[in-house]
């Protein structure tokens, strides 16, 4: 495949680009679905063609084709010089590519069972049996299914890049519905999403959806008869850790996007309430909130070798004792901005999707408390966890967040199961009111395999590496 | 004959008779250009082609997709489209293509 890459390549700068890269992609995808005990749905993809990148002056030019033999690769790469030309009419700033070491390099993840290779017929046995068994157990309407993607990316540039990886992701999910009178309550398991990582089918063997199924259909139906969430303007709010990953995705990860800061994305997906000149002095959170972007986690969702620019995988501080001091950026965004090196940040939804600043894996460094010393620690509170629902306005600023299922807590004991528990606040407010810290034996690599962004839309594939956290003087029960 | 029914025919050729099949092939261009803060930062076209199988197999119903046209492609999309039908349930309304 470099064969073609290399072609689009030349072409692109033969046509009179200053810099070039292509890269072929060949993607596979499987998904399957149960509901109520039976297959509901099946789908197999595969997409695979070469999108190429030119820059000319200050402006970009991409151009994408599925045909993969050499007179289209060259003319992909021509037309993207073509339209980098055009971009560079309407000239922005001096746009210039931060430095990166050349690499020839192969990459894979580690993958124990080929989630490919598993039969059909024994992952669609899995989706019945636990569909089944949350029927059986109290559920009204149970769901479950699984992701696969097998990903092969050859990686050409006009410096010397010569990159082939292979990302294997998967993993699953489940969920049972429990209607009441006036209203329905839903478990999910592990996570509102699943959950998801760059590894084998041995993922979602450990997951063990078979082992709590009962368990998320009996919570369901326990949640209708559970008292409501109380209001309080101010509280002291534990999050159990997979709300935490949305909790960081949300209000931290897009946040610190640099695309979004620079408004590149103003149009679309919104904009950041950072500003670049406190970058390095702004307080983010308490001194506990330590935040990395590191695409080297093994099996975590957002990890790879190079990102689609050919910057090698490494970690980022984001947040460190809780000041600002780092963002997720490519080599334009990080060289517009006077930061010495990308973030290696820059990933594309397939071959015909232009690279953009995307999340990796971004997340909490743990600390050193478990959930029980929390609790312990909490006179008058309010435990949560697993999302429901996720609001946030377009500079990452003010959210509000409902979880699936919540607990009082009182003296230092955790007390009666409630419904419907719901937070909302103010980002930095929010943050610089973490007082404990999960320790790391509860540190879970939760992967998203839904972030959307960009124009055409884009779905990404982030992780967020999260523990339990508590917050102090938290408004919980936000009604209307 | 076009490229896009010289596909079609191919695919269904692959089919065994007594299965149902219905061929999409899909060819255009898309073309999008992005302006923010007073420069283009956002200039993209792409030449796109899906291939688009959906069987029936006794009330069994499946579907695959596939952007690649090659011979081992277009026999992969009709094994992968079979593979899946062998796992539905069958739909008692199924009409019939």
């Amino acid at each position: 495949m470099f064969e073609y890459a290399e072609a689009a390549v030349e072409a692109a700068i033969a046509a009179g680009a200053r810099y070039a890269d292509a890269r072929v992609m060949d993607r596979r995808h499987e998904s399957m679905a149960a509901r109520n005990g039976e297959i509901e749905g099946l789908t197999q993809e595969q997409s695979v063609g070469i999108g190429v990148r030119a820059l000319i002056g200050s402006g970009w030019g991409f151009a994408s084709t599925a045909d993969l033999d050499a007179d289209s690769t060259r003319r992909a790469g021509a037309e993207a010089a073509a339209i980098a030309r055009a971009s560079a009419s309407v000239p922005g700033a001096d746009l210039e590519l931060t430095p990166v070491e050349v690499r020839q390099d192969s990459w894979a993840n580690e993958v124990r069972e080929d989630p490919l290779k598993v039969p059909l017929a024994e992952k669609g046995d899995m989706l019945v049996t636990v569909t089944r068994t949350m029927k059986d157990h109290g559920a009204d309407t149970a769901n479950a299914g699984y992701d696969i993607w097998d990903t092969s990316k050859w990686l050409v540039s006009s410096e010397g890049h010569r990159i082939d990886q292979n990302i294997v992701e998967c993993g699953a999910h489940m969920d049972a519905t429990a209607n009441g009178e006036t209203e329905t309550q839903r478990r999910s398991y592990p996570g509102i999403r699943g959950q998801y990582g760059t590894r084998g089918w041995e993922l979602v063997r450990e997951l063990d959806l078979p082992g709590n199924a009962a368990r998320i259909a009996e919570e369901a139906r326990a949640l209708l008869t559970a008292p409501e969430c109380p209001s309080h303007d101010a509280i002291d709010l534990i999050i159990g850790s997979e709300q935490m990953a949305l909790q960081i995705h949300e209000s931290v990860g897009h946040a610190v996007e640099l695309d979004r800061i620079l408004g590149w994305e103003a149009a679309f997906a919104g904009t950041s309430w950072l500003n670049l000149a406190q970058l390095g002095s702004l307080r983010f959170g308490s001194d506990l909130m330590n935040v990395t972007a590191d695409a080297t986690l093994p099996g975590a969702l957002g990890s790879f070798g190079y990102d689609d620019e050919g910057t090698p995988a490494h970690p980022v501080d984001i947040v460190k004792n809780g000041i600002w001091v780092g963002t997720l950026s490519g080599r334009d965004s990080a060289a517009l901005a006077g930061i010495r090196e990308s973030g290696g940040a820059v990933r594309g939804d397939g071959y015909n999707r232009l690279p953009m600043v995307r999340m990796t894996n971004v997340g909490l460094l743990p600390g050193t408390s478990s959930v029980e010393e929390m609790i312990a620690a909490t006179d008058d509170g309010i435990l949560v966890d697993t999302n429901r629902s996720w609001s946030i306005d377009d500079k990452r600023l003010n959210f509000q967040f409902g979880c699936e299922i919540g607990w009082e807590i009182t003296n230092g004991k955790r007390g009666r199961m409630i419904r419907n528990p719901t937070y909302t606040g103010i980002g930095p407010t929010f943050w610089q009111s973490l007082d404990m810290l999960g320790n790391e034996s509860e540190w879970t690599f939760w992967g998203t395999p839904n972030c959307g962004k960009g124009q055409p839309g884009q779905i990404g594939h982030t992780g967020h590496p999260s523990v339990p956290c508590r917050f102090h003087g938290v408004r919980v029960g936000v009604r209307g | 004959m076009s490229q896009q029914m010289d596909v079609c025919e191919r695919v269904l050729a692959r089919v065994d008779d007594g299965v149902e099949a219905e061929v999409t092939v899909t060819t255009g261009t898309e073309a999008l250009t992005r302006f923010a803060t007073g420069f283009i930062h956002q200039n993209v076209a792409d030449e796109a082609r899906q291939v688009h199988l959906r069987v029936a197999v006794d009330g069994r119903v499946a579907e695959a997709t596939t952007t690649q046209v090659s011979d081992d492609a277009l026999a992969s999309l009709v094994r992968s489209a079979l593979d899946a039908a062998a796992l539905q349930p069958v739909d008692p309304a199924w009409p019939g293509l």
